[in-house]
């Protein structure tokens, strides 16, 4: 019962916030208002029993990547919202047609989707011993070969930012 | 539940072996070639951080042969290959192969990235970029040898980030900026139509390990989810697509080679696009082990797209920077018809792969060393060079001959496979249409050669250094040579891939 409610509360919050975010004038409050909707989505994965990918929602989402589009969009120093505003054009209704009928497939693909294994199974996949479980057993090779696209993005972040004489 | 999946009940009929739980120290000899190359990686970054950039391309060559060596023990036992590493990658046989295939391209080019970045003042970034030609050569090995989709995509994407930043490695250059920053915006949202593909495929299946999909008959998945199937593939391949710049993708393709330093294009254009390819069919045929099926056919006519778009619009190009990278993507729709053509195509576009790294690494090259200023990629500048500079209007013949496909140079090996392999697969309009594109080709290449042996000399434009620098005409020679004696013997190499391709049940199982 708790879990319904939560979850119409959660799901109807995101959707609220999600809109606000696109249809705002302010680059600011969409930015601000991501965060809310983040925090909702993280409320999801709760009611899902997904813990582990909750808390990294709010960690990663909520905490570290929108302080980046906090410092970008101050840093852009956006001026009036009159240049922002995007002409329609027949490129862009083509790009609406195609995303409304990708989400129209996805409805009717959701629609007869059987959850795969039982609840129970789902209920242990998101406890965070038994992620830590598998990414040190099954998946160790691609969990340590991550380490090495950091790498990379840190050599390529060097490279750019350094000053060579 | 109450009506529990069918697709996981096959699973579980089939009695999967369990995992071992326990880490196997084996796991670490199978993987060696790869993690050689990543220590290898490790210690040319440190030896730029202790001012030793002198001998990191000599490191970076010694790394990248050490790693070689190491997957050749697996190579000479075809029957070798297996999954290792807890079911998460391929190693031995085929696999080994596939490894030192892809590390040739890095090999290849290391010369002549040190000879550009010396003729360009740009030595101090030696150590970033063959630590980062080290590292995404990893990449290309896990997304080539994976068996775990998750493994695909971080192969995909060491490989990719590392290329992002080798296009834009000259910073004071605006096209190699521009290169850089279109090539990530572009690749960062083609990744992002794989993960959704690799996800719905997870929903699907409830696996990500291929070896496991291949099991489940495709037809069960099609009936439980007839609206999700197709796009789930079709996303995957889009992802696919968008690395290998098959025509409707191909957008990024001309800017990003004309943008970014020559001869790190040679290592772009080709090692990424044979890893791709590899994982791409491998993956196509673990979801769809019926040839024939809709999307080969579409495939197919991608193939089909890309060849005369590719070879049509090369044809109007000056610049010969941007005529190859149009050219690459008629490659592109060559290999695809390949892949399209089922298992034994696949074969043909491997070896296709091959011939191409050899070809287009030596044309980069080759452009790389009379290039000095924005009007010497001109090909209309070059009028008379063939005759003045005998050792470069030769060289350019066999490069140009061969990428054509005349016989006897390699070129027209990989494009004999490649149709011979589209016919046999039913693909026989496709393949003759190819064939007259590949004739649209013939012309635009021989078009460089004529203006260079036929045309007089118009000195006041021509390219400054005439001469090719030694330390570059050797390597640059040797590729020629490998080019001309697989174009007349080919058979030890074609058979010998023959004999992996069969003893190898994961790419041939039918």
């Amino acid at each position: 019962m708790v879990e319904t409610v939560l979850f119409w509360v959660l799901a109807v919050l995101s959707i609220a916030t999600a809109l606000a975010v696109i249809t705002n004038r302010n680059p600011m409050y969409s930015v601000l208002l991501l965060v809310v909707n983040f925090f909702c989505i993280g409320g999801l994965y709760l009611t899902l029993n997904a813990e582990f990918i909750a808390v990294i929602q709010i960690i990663v989402y909520a905490g570290a990547i929108m302080v980046l589009f906090l410092f970008v969009v101050m840093l852009l120093n956006l001026g009036s919202e009159k240049s922002l505003e995007p002409a329609f054009d027949a490129k862009k209704g083509l790009a609406f047609l195609l995303g409304l009928a990708f989400l129209a497939e996805m409805l009717v693909a959701m629609k007869d989707f059987s959850a795969i294994g039982s609840a129970k199974e789902t209920f242990e996949y998101g406890k965070v011993e038994k992620i830590g479980l598998q990414l040190m057993t099954q998946y160790v090779y691609p969990f340590e070969m991550i380490s090495v696209i950091l790498l990379v993005a840190l050599i390529g972040a060097l490279m750019i930012a350094k000053k060579y004489n | 539940m109450q009506n529990q999946n069918p697709i996981l009940i096959s699973l579980s009929e089939l009695k999967i072996k369990k995992i071992i739980m326990e880490f196997n120290s084996q796991f670490i000899l199978d993987t060696l070639p790869a993690l050689s190359l990543l220590g290898f990686g490790l210690i040319v970054m440190l030896l730029d951080a202790f001012k030793n950039e002198k001998i990191t391309s000599v490191v970076t060559i010694l790394g990248i042969l050490i790693s070689m060596l190491l997957a050749v023990p697996g190579v000479v036992i075809p029957e070798e290959i297996r999954l290792t590493f807890y079911n998460q990658i391929y190693t031995g046989g085929l696999a080994g192969l596939i490894h030192i295939l892809l590390c040739l391209s890095g090999l290849l080019s290391v010369p002549f990235i040190t000879d550009y970045l010396q003729k360009n003042n740009q030595t101090h970034l030696q150590g970033e970029i063959f630590s980062l030609i080290l590292f995404s050569s990893v990449g290309m090995n896990l997304l080539a040898t994976a068996n775990d989709l998750m493994m695909t995509f971080i192969g995909l994407e060491i490989m990719s980030v590392s290329l992002y930043i080798l296009a834009g490695s000259f910073k004071k250059d605006l096209r190699s900026n521009e290169a850089s920053l279109k090539y990530f915006l572009l690749g960062a949202f083609a990744s992002a139509f794989l993960l959704l593909g690799i996800s719905m495929v997870y929903g699907m299946t409830g696996t990500t390990m291929l070896d496991r999909i291949t099991t489940i008959d495709p037809n069960l998945i099609k009936d439980k989810f007839p609206v999700l199937f197709y796009p789930a593939i079709a996303l995957i391949a889009i992802g696919f697509l968008f690395k290998l710049s098959a025509f409707p993708f191909h957008v990024w393709t001309p800017d990003v080679y004309t943008g970014a330093p020559t001869p790190l294009v040679g290592f772009m254009a080709t090692g990424s696009k044979m890893a791709s390819v590899i994982a791409f069919g491998f993956i196509l045929n673990s979801l769809l082990p019926q040839s024939g099926d809709k999307l080969s056919q579409v495939i197919a006519i991608l193939a089909l797209l890309s060849m005369i778009y590719g070879n049509i619009v090369a044809a109007q190009q000056q610049n010969i920077k941007r005529l190859l990278a149009y050219s690459s993507i008629s490659h592109t729709g060559y290999m695809l018809l390949g892949v399209a053509g089922g298992p034994e195509g696949y074969k043909a576009a491997i070896f296709y792969m091959l011939i191409y790294t050899f070809m287009t690494i030596a044309a980069f090259a080759l452009i790389s060393s009379i290039e000095n200023k924005e009007e010497d990629l001109n090909y209309q500048n070059w009028s008379g060079l063939g005759v003045k500079n005998i050792a470069f209007g030769l060289i350019m013949s066999i490069l140009m001959f061969s990428l054509a496909g005349f016989p006897p140079f390699a070129g027209f090996i990989g494009k004999y496979f490649v149709f011979l392999s589209a016919v046999k697969g039913g693909f026989v309009v496709h393949a003759v249409i190819g064939i007259l594109t590949s004739v649209v080709g013939a012309y635009y290449y021989l078009k460089v050669l004529v203006t260079m042996f036929f045309e007089k000399p118009k000195d006041n434009i021509q390219p400054k250094t005439l001469k090719i620098r030694k330390n570059i005409l050797i390597p640059i020679m040797v590729l020629a040579l490998i080019i001309v004696i697989i174009g007349i013997i080919p058979a030890p190499i074609s058979s010998y891939l023959d004999i992996l391709y069969g003893k190898a049940g994961f790419l041939a199982k039918l």
